[in-house]
This record gives structure tokens, sequence and C-alpha cells, in this order.
């Protein structure tokens, strides 16, 4: 995780959806953002970019303490507390003048 | 179209009549007390035009077996409340999503999910799920009066009639088989099938119930489920509407059972072999040989 100027920072669980791949974060910057937060973790967790057509994927980050999906301009130290679970799962969207 | 401030307003006042303690929790959260039979705290959240709710008991611990368990029992519930587990943990929790409709509707839609919420208790609290399926679903059979294929052919999902109150309908998920839409004694049950096997081995239908009620908390609606016929045994994800549902709401359940296909097919494929099985469940400490394996962690500094 990139250094902020602020030196606060929180730690926070990160899983996948499948909950098979659970990172802790020690030091999570509570100036970044959620967005700059998913977006670091997508690549240490090792998650796929594309869906099985290939198209790319999208990730949000789910609160478990608050059963929300947060915004990934919320910045970590207004949205976040110690120890909050996080699952990061794609954005899929269906049924939008389908088939 | 609902704008969100009618949606919230609906959502409130629906909240206000059915709750016997009501606090607010932050913004568009509440934390309520409601009644129906036992005394229940619900943690009750709005987002996207969907009224969530969510009860936590304060100590479940469960098993792969239980798991197991608990996904046969899932589909019994009324009101569409399921069991799901957090991707971080091993305590099953329930929960409902439901569209925000008119206040009426709204409010109905509300108290069938009570109903499933009180049977989900008793489910958690038992130690054999099966033993006490059953009993709450069947109640909301009366009352069909819609034409079930007229409400499917003016939506914009392709169906065709499979026979009296039975329909399939094409998903929009490539290689997706159709969802299976029928009419039961509890109302619409609308499923597809992610996977089917012969006898699967006990640790992947056990890697399979951990997916899949997990992969429950993260999706709107849809329901894992499995049940076993002729020898074989299905796995996949069902959305259970009221008997006479809103077409916005068929179209709701109907996309989420897309979206459930597209986030778990292969990946439920592959726990048909049982190496990968054992590896999930390794991987979520819920090994069947009582190993202590953790999760994959990395800590970070």
């Amino acid at each position: 995780m990139g250094k902020a100027e602020t030196t606060l920072e929180i730690p926070l669980e990160i899983s996948d959806v499948s909950g098979q791949k659970v990172f802790s974060v020690a030091n999570a910057p509570t100036g970044n953002t959620v967005g700059e937060l998913v977006h670091e973790m997508l690549g240490k967790m090792n998650l796929p970019r594309n869906d099985a057509s290939g198209a790319p994927l999208t990730y949000q980050a789910r609160l478990e303490r608050e059963g929300r999906h947060l915004h990934a301009s919320e910045r970590i130290g207004d949205a976040l507390e110690r120890g909050d679970k996080l699952t990061l799962q794609p954005n899929i969207d269906a049924g939008q003048g389908c088939c | 179209m609902r704008f969100a401030s009618e949606t919230a307003a609906n959502a409130v006042r629906v909240l206000n009549k059915c709750s016997a303690e009501l606090r607010p929790e932050g913004p568009w959260r509440w934390s309520c007390v409601v009644q129906n039979g036992a005394r229940l705290a619900v943690a009750a959240s709005l987002e996207d035009g969907f009224l969530q709710l969510a009860f936590r008991p304060e100590t479940t611990r469960a098993t792969a077996w239980g798991l197991e368990r608990a996904l046969k029992a899932n589909n019994t519930l009324a009101g569409g409340v399921k069991l799901a587990l957090d991707s971080g943990s091993r305590g099953l929790h329930l929960r409902a999503e439901i569209a925000v409709l008119e206040e009426q509707q709204l409010m109905d839609r509300f108290e069938r999910a009570l109903d499933g919420f009180h049977h989900g208790i008793g489910l958690l609290k038992s130690s054999d799920c099966e033993a006490r399926a059953g009993h709450a679903a069947a109640q909301y059979a009366a009352g069909f009066s819609a034409n079930l294929g007229e409400l499917l052919r003016e939506s914009p999902w392709g169906c065709a009639e499979r026979g009296p109150n039975e329909f399939s309908v094409e998903l929009d998920a490539k290689s997706a088989p159709p969802a299976r839409i029928r009419m039961t004694e509890s109302g619409l049950d609308m499923s597809v099938e992610l996977v089917r096997a012969n006898q699967a081995a006990e640790p992947c239908r056990q890697a399979l119930a951990v997916f899949l009620l997990t992969v429950s908390s993260a999706l709107r609606m849809a329901r894992a489920w499995t049940a076993t016929a002729d020898g074989q045994e299905s796995f996949g994800f069902q959305v259970s509407l009221p008997a006479a549902p809103d077409p916005e709401e068929v179209n709701h359940g109907l996309a989420a059972l897309s979206v459930a296909w597209r986030m778990c097919a292969r990946e439920a494929s592959v726990l048909l072999h049982e190496a990968a099985a054992r590896c999930y469940l390794a991987a979520r400490d819920l090994s069947t040989t009582n190993t202590t394996n953790k999760p994959q962690s990395e800590e970070e500094n």
C-alpha cells in the first residue's frame, strides 16, 4: 500500500467473493479512497480482470459490517473502522434490454 | 420509475409501521426490532432501490456438514429469505433483499420476509436443518390470479411454455441453461441449475454448499439451493416471489439469476472435482478431515 502523507492507517481484512482469498492489510491509509484500495488489492489478490466472455470486469467493495457497497470515492478514514471486513466483488449487470 | 426519495419514503414508512422499534444507524441504514411471534432485531438498509434486511445471530460457527444441511433447507424459507455466509467468516446469517415497490406491496413483502426470518432462526438453532424445513413457505399458496404466461411474455425476457403454469426463460448469461419458472404452492419459483452430479462426493457437496452460501451473501434476491432427484444432485440458485408478483420483481429476479450464473457456474463446475473441493474447504478452514489449514493469507506491511 502506498504511503499517504498522513500516517494514519487502519488494519482491514479483504476477501474475494468466494472467501478463498483472504488478505490482511495491516496499514490501509485513511486518506486514500476506497477506489484506490480496490485497485491496489485487485493486483495483489490476482483477481480476474475479464469475465468468461472476455469483457472487462470492474470491482466494488462490500462492507460486511454495514452490508452495503462502498462508493469508490469514499475515504477509508470516513467509511471504515479498524478491522473491518471487505469483500471485493465484480460488478455484473444483467437484464437491461435483455434478450 | 420511482425516484430515490420516493423509494426511501416508502421504505421508511413500512419500517415504521412494521417495527416495534426503529433506530437510524447511518445514511439509509436502520436497526429495527420487529415482532412476529418473538422479538427480532433486524438490520435494514436501502441500496439501489432494494430494502435489504439481515439478521446475524451472535454465535454461529457452522461446520461443513451443517452448511450442507443449511443449503438443503434454504429454499424452504418464506419471503425469499436466505441463509448466507460471509466470505470472511463461518457464521451463517439470514438476509433478504426486497425490491421497493408501492407501499402496500412492500409491506406485504416485508411481512412475508419476517415469517422467513423466524423460520430461518429455527433452522439456525436446529442441529438438523432438514427436520424443520418446509412448513413456512407453503402458507402463501392462495391467491394466485395473474396469468403467468402473460406476465412473462410482456417482459423483455424470451420465454417458452413448458406445461401448466411452467415456463422456461432464456437468461442473460452465455451458455446458461434456461431458467425454470413455475408456480408452486409457495408462490412463483424461478431457478437455474448450475451443476448436476451423480452421487457427488461428500467434499464436493460440502464445498458447493460453502461456496454457494457465500456467494448468496453478495447476490440480490438469489438464494442457493440443492435438490436430489433420480439419484442425481443438482445445485443452483433460486428466486422466490409471491404468487402474484410485480413485473418489476420478475425482471429483477431473472436478472439476479443471470448474474448468479455468470458469477458461479464455472467455479461450481470446478468444485465437482474432489481434489479442488478439498482445497477450497481447506482454504475456508472447513476441511472435512478437521485439519486446521488457514485461508490463503498475506500480511502486508
